[in-house]
């Protein structure tokens, strides 16, 4: 398969001629940092499918209208962590006790997950990011795991890079005294 | 440094991956099952509307308004044409009599009157050889009547 730029495919699919083609190299090249970044935020491999395979079709769907103003990756992590975000919500909404919070909902769909298994060190970690308010988990999350820069975390959550550094900082605080309780 | 300080967790020195796992195989199927779901997006996306189909409603709307205005016209025709009939009929009625105080009529008036229709109707109609009217008592016109008739000519001769 010959490589071509993300500009290069963004042109070859608005020009019609093999869209699915075109489709199928972009889900390729981005289904791997993708699934990693819906996974973190909503611990289950099912949910994270699900939302994975919406992000898709979105992407479809507004790749012909896409304004090569941003890069084509931090479009696509844009859409997937409002996929992300919008199943939360719908997932409080549906739950029977909505102001008990979805984290520890979260948190029991971790142990029960059959795909993780973290050992007792990553399942605490886990469990104490689980801890943070939603916003604060994303940038913990691209941050440490991922390693993303701030100005790629500013693109994609419209966050200066001043309240990134900060919620990132006041996240490793809060993580580092959850890890040490006990 | 103290003993607590050593054992405490930090970020920095432990950075592992997070713990996930995926299912063996998946990372291979997602871009088939993804071209799946695009396909049953396509199939499910609405038709773009032609002129024909917008234009339904509107034609049906016409249509339906002049089978109403045809249905309105024929029942308004009925009605007036079955009250012309009345009125027309009632008018006769009343021309007819209207010549003749109804209080001043007697048998020998309503006889005349029809003597004097019944020679109208044989005069518009010659063609139809009537009975000739008790007026105009002419032999002649008798028998040729009688022998239209085929009487039979020795009871004919008897009797004039």
């Amino acid at each position: 398969m010959p490589k071509h730029s993300e500009k290069e495919l963004v042109n070859l699919f608005k020009n019609g001629t093999n869209q699915d083609y075109v489709f199928n190299i972009l889900v390729g090249e981005y289904k791997t940092r993708l699934y990693w970044h819906i996974r973190k935020i909503l611990i289950s491999h099912d949910d994270t499918d699900d939302v994975l395979q919406n992000t898709f079709i979105k992407a479809w769907k507004g790749l012909a209208d896409f304004r090569e103003d941003s890069n084509l990756f931090t479009w696509l992590y844009r859409i997937a962590t409002n996929e992300a975000l919008s199943f939360l919500r719908q997932k409080k909404r549906a739950s029977f006790v909505p102001w008990a919070g979805v984290e520890k909902s979260l948190s029991e769909t971790l142990v029960s997950d059959q795909f993780f298994d973290g050992d007792d060190i990553q399942t605490k970690l886990q469990k104490a990011i689980l801890t943070l308010p939603e916003k604060q988990r994303i940038v913990f999350n691209m941050k440490y795991f991922d390693e993303m820069k701030y100005e790629e975390m500013e693109e994609i959550l419209d966050t200066s890079v001043g309240a990134l550094k900060a919620s990132y900082h006041h996240a490793v605080k809060k993580i580092e005294k959850y890890m040490n309780k006990d | 440094m103290s003993p607590k300080k050593q054992n405490s967790f930090s970020l920095k020195d432990h950075k592992s991956d997070s713990g996930f796992k995926v299912p063996e195989g998946y990372f291979d199927a997602l871009p088939g099952q993804v071209q799946a779901r695009l396909l049953e997006e396509k199939q499910a996306e609405p038709k773009k509307p032609t002129i024909r189909s917008l234009m339904l409603p509107q034609l049906a709307a016409a249509a339906s308004f002049i089978g109403l205005m045809f249905i309105s016209y024929i029942g308004i025709k009925f009605v007036l044409d079955t009250q012309e009939i009345k009125k027309g009929i009632q008018q006769t009625e009343i021309a007819d009599l209207s010549d003749f105080p109804l209080e001043d009529l007697d048998e020998d008036m309503l006889y005349e009157l029809y003597s004097q229709t019944s020679a109208q109707e044989s005069a518009t109609a010659p063609e139809n050889k009537s009975f000739p009217s008790p007026e105009n008592n002419n032999t002649d016109e008798m028998i040729e009547y009688l022998l239209l008739e085929d009487a039979d000519i020795e009871i004919l001769m008897q009797e004039l």
